[in-house]
């Protein structure tokens, strides 16, 4: 609960439609105005509840802001909102909806929002409205573009999830568990491995205790099994750190999968969002011996359950939140914004 | 069925003698080599099944395991002989045991060579005398209930779900198809293990997994005693698990499987050997027990120009009769590919068409030559797409074919919807009704337009396959000769799966395949 | 007065058969045994759509209990063509020729495109149609225009090995091709690369077009492309906005 108390940032992710995420967003906003708090608001890419290419004007559910709430939408989606707004800034980021800009809504409203397409479009922005002196921005994220939620644009990430997901709340236990692995990608913690992968920057190293072997760039996005065997073969005993400078994907943990068997293997990247792994979980691998770390996590700030999937499923709000929070070993609060058990995201008040 | 294109029986002759040329090459090129798949088979035809709880198969994991230790030579069936020996455990728990890391497979006190012989062989022989026991009872379910005549209608189903497969495949059988094939799911080819246990989530088809199978089946049954009608059931022996996958069919009670020896290799960029070793004993395992494979030169023309790569489509098809022949499967149950995609726009397209279509049928008079409908010219406009597979529908029975893939309206866009399968099969049930006597109606002008281009697509062929014998096929193919994809000996997925036989390798079911089946079909 | 029943500008416009009548054909099936039930229930379902008038003109089972319906229908209101326009909607293409003539005079050197069809998508026809020389309905592809350096890696591609080829060959573009749609794999595929390229930091130089049966301009700039192309692209389609936004890239990033 701490986690979105001190959160300046904070990117929804829903993982499939009707898990509920605008409802979520709607109520943490709410929660941090009633505390006094300044809000921006804006949203990355395609937002996974509804998609409707042909009339993408239906598409964004508006959201109620506050007066005083900066937005950053398309200069069209604000003029039909028909809030009195002031624009602060007007960007050169084009969306499909648009020319976005910031404005400051005078007056509260129903707004619909919908932000630039691209992470380091989103960090310009979640920048700009903080140093305009907001306390703390939230992100509408989409279904899959994780890349809003590196440490470098989140804070705290809240994933939306529900019954949709499967019949069962095992199911739902099972898809939200494997949606957001990245979420508990351990922090790489001994200091050496730390100031090496600092130091290295974007390039990948191989590294044998004392030994540091500079890899080829696009290594990690090539290399296969029999590449890798002259590489490690030779040094029998002795764990190897691979530290993985951009992407590291799924095919360089497959190919390291029948060495791992023998001999433990490290590999370090920057973030979680540089991880590709969807086939499988990053457990999975390091169940055998294939051990995946980043220098900075992202730090999953929440999760939401929506109990009900259209058009008659409904499972069991407690029993579904019980079953993702020991999943999760109950390092996050799992919440039901729509129970009547629920008692607020345990946001303090201003002070 | 009377010849109609006046074919020079001395060039069809010595195109078979260039296949047999080069399959002999091949063959003599992989007799040294076994592959992890093969290796899975035996476990698998041993009766090994299942997966541990994270959907590893325990055939995959033994496999492994004497792969890394270095045992993989020597041939499987040795070690896990040996370890029934030395240990006194079932199958399965050695399997488990293995697999928990409890028993160490390669390190435990090596038996008698002829013991351990003895245990393998015996299993294997058990197995397939009962394998051959479900099959004599399936071959009499379908003389009992009779099949349509020929050509029997092959429809592809793929919604992902194989639940949602069975209504698909219900829908299929009342409207006259006869043979259901379920479509893989995209990319299972490239996985190096058999997916357990039944899925209902797929992409673009659903997972070929034992289970599956034995759903299907189970379905398909129901629908044929209740209608009596015998209705067939296909899957796919391709990818990385060719071999498994023939064994699972026949465990299964499957009558068809699309078993190509050179599609892996062009358009799943697997390796050559990996591809060519695999194939043989799928085909081995197919041909024992009774099973139509289905070749697959019609995907050629998906992506080479279909008017010119038309000998390169007969010269496939020589090659591919001659390795399947060379691996035990006998002619009545090779169904060499053909297809009909010449664009629609070119002048005398459908002459082409018609030339082509009868041609293979004459070259391969005892094959169940199968026949593939329009594709890759197919647009979003389905009206169009049944125009042309009206066509298709109409040079299938004018020449006599065995089974013809049907043509679905929607194949342009989408993978068919249930009501979509429905026309289609209406439209071949119109064309095959109202046409049934053609094809001893007509024949060709001697010397017309139909006659010439076949002698000429045959002559091309035969060029083709004596430049192939020459360079042999692994290097034709690195020259992109078949669907202007080229591939390279040491290049392709699966590479790290093949491993060269031992002076000592045991395979106790390449032996037993080897001998007279206990059933035909 | 327009002798015709076309509608006057800004009145909007519907479905057209005979004349201004707004007649829709649709089709689909029911999970319900073929009846007077299932005719009723899609009758139903063609109101609820929005279509007055409608009638099933067809009805067949499928298999026991699924009814295969063809209904017609009218749409009665209009929409109004000018308010849905938008400033891209229709972009003017140049020819082979002109494509090779803006390069050379405006970007002084090949473009380099890497493409592939991605994931485990094995339809090959898409990129090869845009890229290969042989190109489309008689339409030379990318390979055969001065402008373009073109590194076709084919099917099953994963979007890994699109990366490193693209930081390989310094590619000015990517695009992908995506066919098989069921589960939105393809969105799954797209996203995944569209990521990766930014966790590479190869975002701003490179220009991202996706493209398939099923996909839209829109949805490829949802998912963060710069393009997306759908069914009846032409390979000078796709030359002339990669030249084009090359071109503008380069007038852009050089030095204020």
């Amino acid at each position: 609960m701490e986690a979105l108390a001190d959160a300046r940032r904070v990117v929804f992710v829903g993982l499939a439609k009707n898990t509920g995420k605008t409802v979520a967003v709607t109520t943490l906003i709410g929660e941090l105005a009633g505390r006094g708090k300044s809000l921006g608001l804006t949203s990355i890419g395609r937002d996974g509840e509804e998609f409707d290419a042909i009339r993408p004007q239906i598409r964004k559910p508006p959201i109620f802001c506050p007066a005083g709430t900066l937005v950053a939408t398309t200069q069209p989606l604000l003029s039909r909102s028909q809030v009195v707004h002031e624009i602060l800034v007007d960007s050169d980021l084009w969306t499909p909806l648009g020319r976005v800009v910031i404005a400051r809504l005078l007056r509260g409203g129903r707004c619909e929002i919908a932000g630039p397409s691209s992470s380091a479009e989103l960090q310009v922005v979640t920048e700009e409205m903080l140093s305009r002196g907001v306390d703390c921005v939230i992100v509408d994220g989409s279904i899959d573009r994780r890349a809003a939620s590196a440490p470098p644009i989140a804070d705290a990430v809240v994933v939306a999830t529900g019954a949709v997901l499967g019949p069962e709340v095992q199911d739902v236990v099972d898809a939200t568990a494997r949606a957001f692995g990245w979420a508990t990608i351990a922090r790489a913690e001994d200091p050496r491995t730390r100031a090496l992968a600092m130091a290295a920057a974007d390039r990948s190293l191989l590294v044998f205790a004392e030994d540091v072997i500079p890899l080829p760039s696009a290594f990690a996005l090539t290399v296969e099994t029999r590449d890798l065997l002259p590489l490690l073969g030779a040094r029998a005993g002795i764990e190897p750190l691979f530290l993985i400078g951009g992407v590291l994907p799924e095919s360089l943990l497959e190919a390291l999968v029948p060495l791992g068997r023998r001999n433990h293997v490290r590999l370090v990247a920057s973030d979680p969002t540089k991880v590709f792994v969807r086939s499988r979980t990053v457990d999975w691998y390091r169940r055998r011996g294939v051990e995946v770390q980043v220098l900075q996590r992202a730090r999953l700030g929440a999760v939401t359950v929506n109990p009900l999937s259209p058009p008659s499923l409904r499972l069991d709000s407690r029993r579904l939140r019980e079953a993702i929070g020991e999943r999760l070993m109950h390092q996050v609060p799992v919440m039901d914004v729509l129970d009547p058990s629920y008692a607020g995201a345990g946001v303090p008040a201003a002070a | 069925m009377t010849p109609k294109l006046d074919l020079d029986e001395g060039i069809v002759l010595a195109c078979r003698a260039a296949a047999e040329q080069i399959s002999a090459d091949v063959m003599a090129r992989i007799d040294d080599k076994t592959t992890v798949s093969v290796e899975r088979t035996i476990l698998r035809v041993l009766g090994l099944e299942g997966a541990d709880e994270e959907g590893v198969p325990l055939a995959n994991t033994v496999v492994d395991e004497v792969l890394t230790e270095g045992g993989l030579g020597r041939g499987v069936a040795f070690w896990v002989g040996n370890g029934l020996l030395q240990t006194d455990m079932s199958l399965e728990s050695l399997a488990k045991g293995v697999a928990d890391g409890s028993v160490e497979l390669c390190a435990l006190p090596v038996a008698d060579e002829q013991a351990v012989h003895d245990v393998v062989e015996r299993g294997c022989r058990e197995r397939i005398e009962e394998l051959s026991a479900a099959l004599s009872k399936r071959r009499e379910m379908r003389e009992r209930l009779g099949e349509s005549t020929q050509p029997l209608s092959y429809v592809l189903t793929a919604t992902g779900n194989v639940y949602e497969d069975v209504v698909h495949a219900r829908a299929v059988a009342d409207y006259g198809g006869d043979i259901v094939a379920v479509i893989r799911s995209t990319a299972q080819s490239l996985l190096d293990y058999v997916p357990d246990g039944p899925t209902t989530e797929g992409f673009g088809g659903t997972f070929a997994t034992q289970e599956n199978f034995r759903i299907m089946r189970r379905a398909i049954d129901e629908w044929s005693e209740e209608n009596g009608r015998y209705v067939r059931l296909s899957s796919f022996c391709s990818g990385l698990c060719m071999p498994e996958i023939a064994q699972m069919g026949v465990a299964e009670g499957l009558d068809n499987m699309v078993n190509d020896a050179l599609y892996g290799i062009l358009y799943r960029d697997i390796n050559m050997i990996r591809t060519l070793v695999d194939q043989r004993l799928s085909r081995a395992i197919n041909g024992y027990f009774g099973i139509v494979i289905n070749t697959g030169e019609d995907n050629y023309l998906r992506t080479a120009d279909a008017i010119r790569a038309a000998p390169s489509v007969v010269a496939s098809q020589f090659i591919n009769f001659q390795l399947a022949s060379d691996s035990g499967v006998p002619p009545e149950q090779i169904a060499v590919g053909n297809a009909f995609e010449i664009h629609p726009d070119v002048p005398n397209g459908f002459l082409l068409e018609l030339s082509h279509a009868q041609l293979t049928r004459e070259l391969f008079p005892h094959c169940q030559v199968k026949y593939m409908p329009p594709t890759r010219h197919m647009n979003g406009n389905p009206l169009r797409t049944h125009a042309c597979d009206t066509l298709f529908n109409l040079i299938t029975i004018a020449t006599g074919q065995s089974i013809q893939t049907i043509g679905v309206p929607t194949e342009g866009i989408f993978t068919p919807h249930i009501h979509d399968r429905v026309l289609a099969l209406e439209n071949v049930s119109y064309v095959t009704t109202a046409a049934a006597g053609l094809a001893d109606e007509i024949e060709f002008r001697t010397g017309g337009f139909i006659q010439q281009r076949a002698q000429e697509v045959l002559k091309g062929a035969l060029q083709i396959l004596e430049e192939v014998a020459e360079e042999g096929l692994f290097g034709a193919i690195g020259e992109g000769r078949f669907g202007d994809v080229s591939r390279h000996e040491s290049d392709g997925r699966g590479a790290e799966g093949i491993v060269s036989k031992a002076d000592d390798y045991f395979n106790p079911l390449v032996e037993a395949l080897g001998r007279e089946p206990l059933v035909h079909s | 007065m327009n002798p015709s029943s076309t509608p006057e500008a800004g009145e909007g416009v519907r479905p057209y058969a005979d004349r201004d009548d707004g007649i829709v054909q649709v089709s689909f099936t029911l999970p319900v045994r073929d009846s007077r039930a299932a005719r009723i229930t899609g009758l139903e379902i063609a109101g609820q759509m929005g279509l007055s008038r409608a009638e099933v003109v067809h009805s067949q089972p499928v298999t026991a209990g699924y009814t295969y319906l063809i209904l017609y229908g009218s749409f009665d209101r209009r929409v109004d063509v000018d308010s849905i326009r938008r400033d891209d909607f229709d972009m003017d293409y140049m020819d082979h020729d002109e494509v090779d003539a803006f390069a050379a005079s405006r970007i002084g050197r090949p473009v380099v495109v890497v493409g592939a069809s991605t994931g485990s998508d094995t339809h090959s026809v898409g990129i090869d149609a845009m890229l290969n020389l042989k190109g489309y309905d008689g339409h030379h592809g990318l390979e055969a225009y001065e402008a373009f350096s073109v590194h076709n890696l084919g099917s099953q591609v994963p979007n890994a090995k699109v990366v490193a080829d693209a930081i390989a060959v310094g590619a000015d573009a990517i695009v992908v091709s995506q066919t098989v749609t069921q589960q939105d794999l393809h969105i799954h595929n797209l996203t995944e690369l569209v990521e990766m390229v930014e966790a590479e930091g190869l975002r701003r130089r490179t220009v991202l077009v996706c493209g398939g049966p099923r996909i839209s301009d829109e949805l490829a700039k949802e998912l963060g492309f710069d393009a997306g192309f759908s069914k009846g692209t032409l390979p000078n389609h796709l030359a002339t906005f990669l030249v084009s936004s090359v071109a503008q890239r380069s007038a852009t990033s050089s030095p204020a």
